[in-house]
C-alpha cells in the first residue's frame, strides 16, 4: 500500500497561507484562544506541519501559519451553506467546493490561496453533502451525496485530471467521504451504516468492494478511509468500542486487524485517527480527555487503552498529528437542564507535546433551543 | 388483532372499493377510524432519525437524557429498509424511556427511480401495492408489540422526478393505497416521509383520503414546521407535520457519536406526546 502514502485523507495536508497582518496575542497553552474568527460552524480542518493549518465553516474558510495562534480568512468566493468541502495538497494547491444554485462550485488556487480559480459542476440531484480529494495538482474526485433519508445512501462521483477545471461524471456505489491515493486510485468511504469501503482504478467507471477481517470474526460499526496504508474501523463492544487498524497485501481489497485501541465509550461513526508518515497511528476517545498513539512497530491485536490527554474534548471527527503537534476538531453537545438550554460546542484544539495536553484555538457554540 | 382478520379487512375494503367504483363514484370514500384508546400524542419538540441507534438500547439512552431530543424515527421495516428493528423488547425501551417513537416504513420506491425496490406505473397496480404495504406496516407494529390504535405510521417515500406525470400519478395512488388501508378499523395515522419538493408531497393533499400527516424533509435548518419548501401553508395544519431540517451529520451526546438526522415536530408520535417548546410549531 505505499502508494497510499502521501495520500493522508483527514489531516495531513499542505496548506498555503495568505498573510501574516492582524496578529492576535500569543495564546497560553489551555487557555481559550481566538473566539471570534469563527462566525459558523466548523466543518472540517487540516494540519500539515506544526505552523500550517486550515479551517473550514459553513460560511468561510480560515487559514493560520503559526500554528493556530492567528487566523485568517481567505477570500474564496463560493456559496455558504453545510453542503461544504475543501482540501489541500501542498502549501500551494487547494480546493474548496460549495453547493450553489446552479451546481457545485469549486474553487482552486495554486498560489497558496492568494487567488482563485472558479469551475462549476452542474446538477441535477438535490446535494446534502461534498466530500473533495486530491493526490496532487491534478487528480482529484468529488462526491455529492444526494438528500435522501436516513435509510438510503446515494452520491454522484466528479473526477478531474487538470486539477479541477473540468471535471467527468463517474457513479458512486454509496455516498461518504472520497479520497484519491498517488496512483489515482478512488476510495469512498461510507453507505447508510458508514461501514463500507469501496475503490475504482477508471476514474468511478467501477468499484471494486474492500473485504474486512476482524479479530473477532465481527463486522466495522463504522470505517474511515485509508490514510498512509491503514484503514481504521468501530467495531462496537457492548458500551464501549474497539477500533480496529487495518492493513492490506493485496493492494486493499481485503483488509486484516493488524492493530487495535479500545475506547471507553461506544460510537457508531468513523474513528478519529491520525496515520503519521513514519505510520505511527494516533486515536481520539469519543468520549474525550484520552488519546491512544501507537507506533506501528508496537501495533497489536491486543488492544491499547488511551492515556489521558488533558483538554482533549470529547466527540473528535478529525485529527492529525504532525511529529508532537496536532490537531483536533471535535463537537458535542450539553443542555443546562432536562430538554432545555441546549448547545452544541465545537472546538479546534491543539497540541504541542505529542498529544498529553491540548489547549483550545477556536469555537463555536451551537444554541439549539 | 391478527393478520387473517387484517387481510380479511383487506379484501372488505376490496369490496367496497368495487362497489364504490360500480356507483360511478369519483373517489373513494373511506369510513372514519373509529376512536379508540389514544396511541399517540401531538409533539412539539426535536428529534432525530439514526440508523445508528437503532437496536441499541444504550445509544438510545445516551442520546435521551439531557439532550434536546424528545422523539426518535424507528424503521419498522419494509423492503428497502437498510437498518430496521425487529426488537419488540428495544421498541418498549424507547418507550420506557421516554421517546416519542415515529415509526418509519421504508417500502418500494417510485417507478421512475433507480432504486433497486419500486411500486408499479400503473396506477390501479400502485394502489393495490400501498394497500398491502399498509398490512406489513400494521403487522409489523403488532409483532414490535406496538399499539395499533391511532398510531402514527410514516411511509419513506425518496425523491422522485415529479415532472413524470405518469410516476407522479403512480406515487399518488400508492400513498392513496397507503392511506386508506392504514385508515382501516382499528386505524392507524398515515404519514408520509419525504423531501418536501422532490417526493410530490404537496401533491397527496388532493388524495382522498389525504395522508394524515407528513414528514417532510427540507433542510434549510429552520426548524419550524410551519415553513416547509413547496407544501403550502394551508395543508397540514392541525398538529399535522414533522420536519426534518437537517441532514446526516455526526452528534456527540454523552460521549456516543451517532450520525443523526434531526427533526422537528408538531405532529404525532407514539405513544404519547409532549409540551416541548423548541421551535417546531
Amino acid at each position: 500500500m505505499k502508494r497510499l502514502l502521501a495520500s493522508a485523507v483527514t489531516g495531513l495536508i499542505a496548506l498555503a497561507l495568505v498573510t501574516a497582518c492582524g496578529q492576535r496575542p500569543d495564546v497560553d497553552a489551555g487557555a481559550p484562544a481566538v473566539t471570534d474568527t469563527l462566525t459558523s460552524a466548523p466543518l472540517d480542518a487540516g494540519l500539515i506541519t506544526d505552523r500550517f493549518g486550515w479551517v473550514l465553516s459553513t460560511d468561510a474558510v480560515l487559514l493560520t501559519r503559526d500554528g493556530g495562534k492567528t487566523f485568517q480568512k481567505t477570500a474564496v468566493n463560493v456559496p455558504a451553506g453545510s453542503a461544504r468541502a475543501a482540501y489541500f495538497t501542498d502549501a500551494s494547491h487547494g480546493w474548496v467546493a460549495a453547493l450553489g444554485g446552479t451546481g457545485i462550485a469549486v474553487a482552486r488556487t495554486a498560489d497558496g490561496g492568494r487567488s482563485w480559480t472558479a469551475s462549476t459542476i452542474p446538477t441535477k440531484a438535490r446535494i446534502a453533502e461534498l466530500s473533495v480529494a486530491f493526490t496532487d495538482a491534478k487528480r482529484g474526485a468529488l462526491v455529492a451525496r444526494e438528500q435522501t433519508g436516513g435509510a438510503f445512501s446515494l452520491a454522484d462521483l466528479y473526477a478531474t485530471t487538470n486539477g479541477g477545471a473540468s471535471w467527468r461524471a463517474g457513479t458512486a456505489p454509496v455516498a461518504g467521504r472520497v479520497a484519491v491515493d498517488t496512483a489515482g486510485q478512488i476510495w469512498l468511504a461510507g453507505g447508510v451504516l458508514g461501514n463500507e469501503l469501496y475503490s475504482s482504478a477508471n476514474g468511478g467507471g467501477s468499484w471494486a468492494k474492500a473485504r474486512f477481517s476482524l479479530s473477532d470474526g465481527g463486522a466495522p460499526q463504522a470505517v474511515a478511509l485509508p490514510a498512509n496504508g491503514v484503514v481504521s474501523v468501530s467495531v462496537s463492544e457492548g458500551d464501549r468500542s474497539r477500533v480496529g487498524l487495518l492493513t492490506s497485501t493485496d493492494n486493499g481489497v481485503s483488509w486484516r486487524e493488524t492493530g487495535a485501541v479500545r475506547t471507553a465509550t461506544d460510537t457508531a461513526v468513523a474513528p478519529a485517527v491520525s496515520v503519521a508518515r513514519d505510520l505511527s497511528v494516533a486515536v481520539a476517545d469519543p468520549a474525550g480527555g484520552r488519546l491512544a498513539r501507537v507506533a506501528a512497530a508496537d501495533r497489536s491485536t491486543a488492544a491499547v487503552t488511551p492515556m489521558p490527554a488533558q483538554g482533549l474534548p470529547a466527540g473528535v471527527s478529525r485529527m492529525g498529528m504532525v511529529g508532537s503537534a496536532g490537531w483536533a476538531l471535535a463537537s458535542s453537545g450539553s443542555c443546562a437542564g432536562e430538554k432545555q438550554d441546549c448547545v452544541i460546542t465545537h472546538s479546534l484544539v491543539a497540541t504541542t507535546d505529542n498529544g498529553a495536553t491540548w489547549h483550545e484555538l477556536l469555537r463555536w457554540v451551537e444554541k439549539l433551543s | 388483532m391478527s393478520t387473517f382478520s387484517r387481510e380479511f379487512r383487506f379484501r372488505a375494503g376490496l369490496a367496497a372499493l368495487f362497489l364504490v367504483a360500480a356507483l360511478a363514484q369519483p373517489t373513494i370514500m373511506v369510513a372514519g377510524a373509529t376512536p379508540a384508546a389514544a396511541s399517540f400524542g401531538i409533539s412539539t419538540g426535536k428529534g432525530i432519525d439514526a440508523c445508528g441507534l437503532m437496536n441499541n438500547t444504550a445509544r438510545a439512552q445516551a442520546f435521551w437524557q439531557n439532550t434536546p431530543y424528545n422523539n426518535i424515527g424507528v424503521y419498522i421495516g419494509g423492503s428497502a429498509a437498510a437498518c430496521p428493528t425487529n426488537s419488540a423488547s428495544f421498541v418498549s425501551s424507547l418507550v420506557s424511556m421516554g421517546w416519542g417513537i415515529m415509526p418509519l416504513w421504508v417500502g418500494p420506491q417510485a417507478p421512475c427511480t433507480s432504486y433497486g425496490s419500486r411500486f408499479s406505473s400503473n396506477t390501479t397496480t400502485a394502489y393495490s401495492q400501498g394497500k398491502n404495504e399498509a398490512i406489513a406496516s400494521y403487522n409489523k407494529l403488532i409483532s414490535l408489540g406496538m399499539s395499533t390504535d391511532n398510531t402514527p405510521v410514516i411511509y419513506d417515500l425518496e425523491a422522485f422526478d415529479t415532472s413524470n406525470s405518469g410516476c407522479l400519478s403512480a406515487a399518488k395512488a400508492f400513498i392513496r393505497g397507503w392511506t386508506e388501508q392504514l385508515h382501516v378499523a382499528p386505524a392507524q395515522k398515515a404519514g408520509v416521509y419525504g423531501s418536501s419538493c422532490a417526493s410530490g408531497l404537496g401533491s397527496y393533499a388532493s388524495n382522498s383520503p389525504a395522508p394524515d400527516f407528513i414528514h417532510g424533509a427540507d433542510w434549510d435548518g429552520i426548524t419550524s414546521t410551519s415553513n416547509m419548501a413547496c407544501i403550502s401553508t394551508g395543508n397540514w395544519t392541525l398538529h399535522q407535520r414533522h420536519k426534518q431540517y437537517q441532514g446526516g451529520h455526526s452528534e456527540t451526546w454523552n460521549g456516543v457519536t451517532v450520525s443523526v438526522d434531526s427533526d422537528c415536530s408538531n405532529g404525532p408520535v407514539y405513544p404519547a406526546g409532549d409540551t416541548a417548546n423548541q421551535g417546531c410549531v
